[in-house]
């Protein structure tokens, strides 16, 4: 019985350790791209070969943690992700087409997405907090996509909108939050009020 | 013979005191007490032009009047607004204040995360501009010119004064705008920020803490608060409003020290300049290396308040004058890294405070290789299974 609790403990505890490793990565990585761009995205970019591949070799490592079950991870690892965003697509320095990374990034939104609602039905305790962590990041990310100033939003804008305005009777708190700050702080935007008429009842 | 420099500083402590002592204050008593000469003239001078941009904002932001009754600072964060709130007075900010609550009490827009098209507009701006005061950072001039209903008040003000009044009245729309909006967690770019403003009790990692119900929010924040008592499942039931108290009470205790820390690490970065000028170099190495290894006792302690204290030094010596340029950052990158990644029992704030300091190491010139550095370990880390972790 001892035994187990020792276990138990160290199991505890280095997941706690794990959890701090990721944490400090994401923030050391967000705080790299805020402060010194070139020198990041040189140096991300130096592993690759072909027209793209460093920088979003190095944004896919992010996405692990961006689902991590604690919100101050995955917080910080949005925050991480729209920094490296905002380097890659700098237009002074853009040299190929960003789309690409960015369509993965988007095609990660849509895939929680669509995985929600077969999780809605899920029975499991667990798999219902990985589904609602992976939704709560995909709002986050969202919000990231929005600020990027870029075009790349105006096609998806529509699609966004519906999944997100889908997640607003949602049990958690946290979620509902992200929805509420995503509508009156992105959505309702100049450069957006245009091509969307709200036709879907918020209420 | 320190009397006067010392109830100064207690005068100082007295009226700006948020209720919180920061370790730092006896490292800065001693180091004034012992090179009184230095420290004469100069102990108001804070965030004079001597000091680095930086500072001297931040100093500013430690200037504000601390709200007991809330807890917090009128403006909360106001780094959105950058040098837009230097040269205000006293009675200006009470004026801000008071406007700001008015503000407040009126529905507002809030207007949070939005497109910029400016990088980083709100970091370098008024990191690389020294001492450029009264700029308005591209984020606030956009802000200024959308339609607001904050703009009414500047019917309020005569015509006359019409040069100055206005520049000032814009920056003080722009300085209520972020006062509110950074209230209802909406105001920052950083989603942790926007968290934390809305539950402050999630910043402490445990495995409560993965449940998205966010119970113990800020009460006062009452939009937070209505969509917080909006639970389908109803499981927020009497009990859970000791812990929601509780979980305020620590954020604000939380917030002082930061304040605390912060005014004072910055009070230490100023003397230190200060006596750089006033010593020869040799007499200066030896003063520089005993404050170092102070504040370095001080980052690998293992009570909270006191590892904060020396990182929030070693965050304002980085722009410091120094007799060993090269020797300083090399000591302060990889006590910073070592205090990342090998230190046991940190937190969050700890963290965030640290790579704080190590995004201001970047700034740097020499920063590639350290950049490189870290570009390259940071897949391991993020990968890093269970129990490899020294």
């Amino acid at each position: 019985m001892l035994q187990f609790h020792v276990l138990l403990i160290s199991l505890v505890a280095d997941q706690m350790l794990m959890i701090f490793a990721r944490l400090a990565a994401v923030l050391t990585v967000k705080e790299l791209a805020q402060n010194a761009p070139a020198a990041f995205y040189s140096k991300t970019n130096q592993s690759e070969i072909g027209q793209e591949g460093g920088t979003s070799e190095f944004i896919a490592q992010i996405f692990p943690v961006l689902t991590d079950p604690q919100p101050i991870v995955r917080v910080c690892a949005a925050d991480a992700l729209a920094e490296c965003l905002k380097v890659i697509v700098d237009p002074s320095r853009k040299h190929h087409s960003t789309t690409r990374t960015l369509c993965k990034v988007y095609s990660f939104i849509m895939k929680v997405f669509n995985d929600g609602d077969k999780g809605r039905r899920g029975q499991r305790n667990v798999e219902k907090a990985e589904v609602e962590a992976k939704q709560h990041a995909a709002l986050l990310v969202i919000g990231d996509l929005l600020d990027l100033p870029l075009d790349f939003m105006l096609p998806r804008f529509d699609e966004v909108c519906r999944a997100t305005l889908g997640l607003r009777n949602h049990s958690k708190a946290l979620i509902r939050l992200e929805v509420v700050r995503l509508i009156v702080s992105s959505f309702v935007d100049a450069s957006f009020s245009c091509v969307t008429n709200f036709d879907i009842p918020i209420c | 013979m320190s009397e006067p420099f010392c109830t100064r500083s207690q005068n100082q402590g007295g009226t700006r005191s948020n209720g919180y002592k920061s370790p730092l204050e006896k490292i800065l008593a001693d180091l004034r007490r012992k090179y009184v000469a230095a420290a004469g003239p100069q102990v108001g001078g804070l965030g004079s032009q001597g000091a680095g941009s930086t500072d001297a904002f931040l100093v500013e932001y430690s200037l504000l009047p601390w709200n007991t009754a809330t807890g917090s600072y009128p403006a909360g964060l106001g780094a959105e607004i950058g040098g837009s709130t230097n040269n205000l007075g006293d009675e200006d900010y009470a004026e801000l204040r008071k406007t700001a609550q008015m503000a407040r009490s009126s529905s507002m827009i809030f207007r949070g995360r939005r497109m910029s098209t400016a990088y980083g507009a709100s970091s370098t701006d008024w990191l690389g501009g020294g001492g450029s005061s009264g700029n308005l950072s591209p984020r606030s001039s956009m802000k200024r010119s959308q339609p607001s209903p904050v703009n009414g008040s500047e019917k309020q003000v005569p015509p006359q004064n019409n040069a100055i009044a206005s520049s000032f009245l814009d920056q003080r729309v722009a300085f209520m705008e972020c006062a509110t909006r950074y209230r209802s967690g909406l105001a920052s770019t950083s989603h942790a920020d926007n968290l934390i403003a809305c539950a402050p009790h999630l910043r402490h990692i445990s495995p409560a803490s993965t449940d998205m119900q966010g119970n113990g929010g800020s009460s006062r924040n009452s939009f937070t608060a209505f969509l917080l008592k909006q639970t389908r499942s109803g499981e927020v039931t009497a009990e859970m409003g000791g812990s929601r108290v509780a979980a305020i009470s620590d954020y604000k205790s939380c917030l002082a020290r930061k304040h605390a820390n912060r005014r004072l690490a910055l009070e230490l970065a100023t003397f230190v300049r200060v006596l750089a000028n006033e010593m020869s170099l040799e007499e200066f190495t030896i003063v520089e290396g005993d404050l170092f290894s102070s504040i370095l006792t001080f980052m690998h302690s293992n009570d909270d308040n006191k590892r904060l204290a020396g990182v929030a030094a070693l965050d304002a010596l980085i722009g410091a004058t120094s007799a060993d340029e090269e020797k300083k950052i090399t000591k302060f990158v990889k006590n910073l890294s070592d205090s990342l990644f090998k230190a046991s029992n940190v937190d969050y704030e700890f963290l965030s405070e640290v790579t704080n300091a190590l995004g201001k190491m970047a700034l740097g010139a020499a920063n590639v290789d350290y950049v490189e550095s870290v570009v390259k370990r940071v897949p391991e880390w993020l990968k890093r299974d269970r129990s490899d972790r020294r």
